[in-house]
């Protein structure tokens, strides 16, 4: 009798133990289900308080200096208003890079010639970069200081600025799209000689999901643009520089290939001093900017080596077949 | 009635007699206005030799004050930004622009003044850009022009007058025509705020080769900064005598106008540190100039 009641028991743990297997499999298939929202891990962020101030404030503090990249005559008030429209009364993940057509036709930027300058993954060093070279970021013109920084959306039914925002930055959003129209902007009005400024301690120093590999190489204009000067920045870490890829890196053949299709000419830099100082100047102990300084000389090696090597497994594999046609 | 009859008459000599009054009253002040309007016009007509308030004065100030608070330096978010212009219009609005002193500026201080961590204050003089590409790539440095009083009157320009507006757009007096003007009183009082805030080592940039001495006795740094530093609070000025990249090497540590610096500093009992073209500062020099002979 005790036997069967175990045997009675066991059987119903058991189907006990089926039955929530296959509900809990079930729920997994339910969730699964769910629209994927791909990279959006649904995080809300507030919105910059005081945004219009903040914008209108940069507008006419930017455009009061006559050499600035303002249109003529700008009106900051007007310019706020386009850039409004863009995104309010929507829905907060429907925003398209085309909605802020009228804005930058209202803060239409110049770029002088062979002066722009794109960077990807390197956004301080560009900076610094651009200030000793005289070079123009986006992040320096018009377009690109107005939204610096700054986090904003609309909403629904909403004819004001909402103050929590949906996954900014990424595709579809009031900030994601600017960025994705502006950077769009930069490179279409870009003239001449180029510039870009790319990572090489990463491993993949042209990366065609940055906004730079997706958006902006794209929209060069080849009837406006020669040459791309690509400048390889290489990261000091306190000990050692970060060597991960060259101008003859994989990804950089990848850049050249795609500016060669647009008619586009290239050049590219590994060593560049005015870079070099650009990092050692970040460190203010005397023995590590030594040690920067001096691997300046260890990345030359680095390239004479390889190039030494190349050059002595080319000679080998000309003379072993030089050996097996004799 | 008889008193009425009486009464009538009496007011209507009243009568007269105010009427007469007031136009007399009106005359003088007519004349008196007249000969006041032409020594207004003639202040009218005064052309300062400098350049005019900054246009959309206000919505720059603002801005850069809300800009300031929400993303420079979050930590003084609770600035009541409207306050503060409100607060530094009062100075010079509808003001004579020669008398403004600097302690009128003192409710504006107070409203934007905040404390500066220790070992990050930067006192500079002719090394403008310099220090600020410095500041800019070490983060642990701040300038005045990186406080938030500073930050929102970088670069701008503002005097008041006493008719129309209130604010005069055309020209504003230069320091040669009137000291108490609104621009030097103001950066004469936020000089000596910053200076009073440092505490800790605090470093100070100054150009080795500009004619007429690095350390200038008229600067604002001999006049007010130095003055004002705290001897219980700042442990060591450390200075940076730079030079220019491509000029020459007119002064170093312990020569000319350097010397009276250092003899400042030993006077208000505060430990001094010198050195020649500070190695870090100096590859920012070469990031300009990579193939000047010193950065070879």
């Amino acid at each position: 009798m005790a036997n069967y009641v175990v045997y009675l028991s066991s059987t119903k743990l058991i189907y006990f133990y089926l039955v929530t297997y296959v509900i809990v499999i079930l729920l997994e298939f339910i969730t699964k289900a769910e629209p994927s929202h791909g990279d959006r891990g649904m995080q809300y962020r507030n919105s910059t308080k005081h945004l219009q101030t903040i914008f209108t404030g940069r507008c006419y503090d930017h455009c009061k200096d006559t050499k600035n990249d303002c249109p003529k005559d700008i009106d900051c008030t007007a310019v706020w208003d386009t850039f409004k429209q863009a995104f309010v009364m929507k829905n907060q993940s429907d925003i398209s890079p085309e909605s802020y057509k009228d804005f930058v036709q209202n803060a239409a930027i110049t770029i002088p010639k062979n002066k722009a300058l794109f960077w990807s993954r390197t956004k301080e060093d560009a900076f610094q970069f651009a200030n000793v070279a005289g070079y123009v970021t986006l992040e320096k013109t018009l377009i690109g200081l107005l939204g610096d920084g700054l986090v904003w959306c609309g909403e629904n039914d909403n004819s004001e600025l909402a103050e929590e925002c949906l996954d900014p930055f990424t595709n579809g959003t009031a900030t994601g799209s600017f960025w994705n129209k502006m950077s769009e902007t930069f490179a279409r009005t870009a003239s001449g000689e180029v510039q870009v400024l790319l990572n090489g301690s990463t491993g993949l120093a042209f990366n065609s999901s940055s906004t730079f590999g997706s958006v902006e190489v794209y929209s060069l204009d080849p009837n406006k643009v020669s040459t791309m000067n690509i400048w390889i920045l290489y990261y000091f870490n306190g000990s050692d520089w970060v060597i991960k890829e060259s101008c003859k890196g994989h990804s950089i053949e990848k850049l050249k290939d795609i500016l060669t299709a647009k008619n586009i000419t290239s050049s590219c830099t590994e060593n560049n001093r005015k870079l070099i100082h650009i990092q050692c100047a970040r460190f203010s102990n005397e023995s590590i900017y030594e040690l920067c300084l001096s691997g300046v000389s260890n990345i030359d090696m680095t390239f004479s080596t390889t190039t030494l090597l190349a050059i002595i497994i080319a000679i080998h594999k000309w003379f072993e077949e030089l050996v097996l046609h004799s | 009635m008889k008193t009425c009859g009486r009464h009538s008459y009496w007011q209507q000599t009243s009568v007269v007699r105010q009427v007469a009054f007031t136009l007399l009253v009106f005359l003088i002040n007519l004349l008196s206005a007249h000969t006041d309007n032409s020594s207004d016009i003639a202040k009218l007509q005064t052309e300062w030799h400098g350049p005019g308030t900054t246009l959309d004065l206000k919505e720059i100030i603002l801005g850069r004050c809300y800009n300031y608070i929400r993303t420079i330096n979050p930590a003084l978010n609770y600035v009541n930004c409207t306050n503060v212009w409100e607060a530094f219009q009062n100075v010079f609005v509808n003001k004579d622009p020669c008398d403004i002193k600097k302690e009128d500026y003192s409710d504006f201080m107070e409203l934007t003044r905040h404390p500066i961590p220790c070992g990050m204050s930067v006192f500079w003089s002719k090394t403008n850009k310099l220090v600020h590409d410095y500041a800019r790539v070490i983060a642990h440095y701040m300038t005045l022009e990186q406080t938030l009083y500073g930050y929102l009157a970088d670069k701008l320009r503002w005097c008041g007058k006493i008719h129309g507006e209130g604010i005069d757009y055309k020209s504003c007096p230069t320091r040669k025509q009137c000291s108490n003007n609104p621009l030097s009183s103001f950066w004469s009082q936020a000089s000596k705020t910053f200076a009073g805030e440092a505490c800790g080592n605090v470093t100070l940039m100054l150009n080795g080769s500009v004619g007429g001495g690095a350390f200038r006795e008229d600067s604002l740094l001999a006049t007010v900064e130095i003055p004002n530093l705290n001897k219980d609070n700042v442990t060591l000025v450390q200075i940076w005598v730079m030079d220019d990249v491509t000029g020459i090497d007119r002064e170093s540590c312990g020569q000319g106008s350097i010397v009276r610096l250092e003899s400042l500093l030993k006077e208000k009992q505060i430990p001094y540190s010198c050195m020649d073209n500070y190695r870090p500062v100096h590859f920012l020099q070469c990031a300009e100039h990579p193939d000047s002979p010193s950065c070879k």
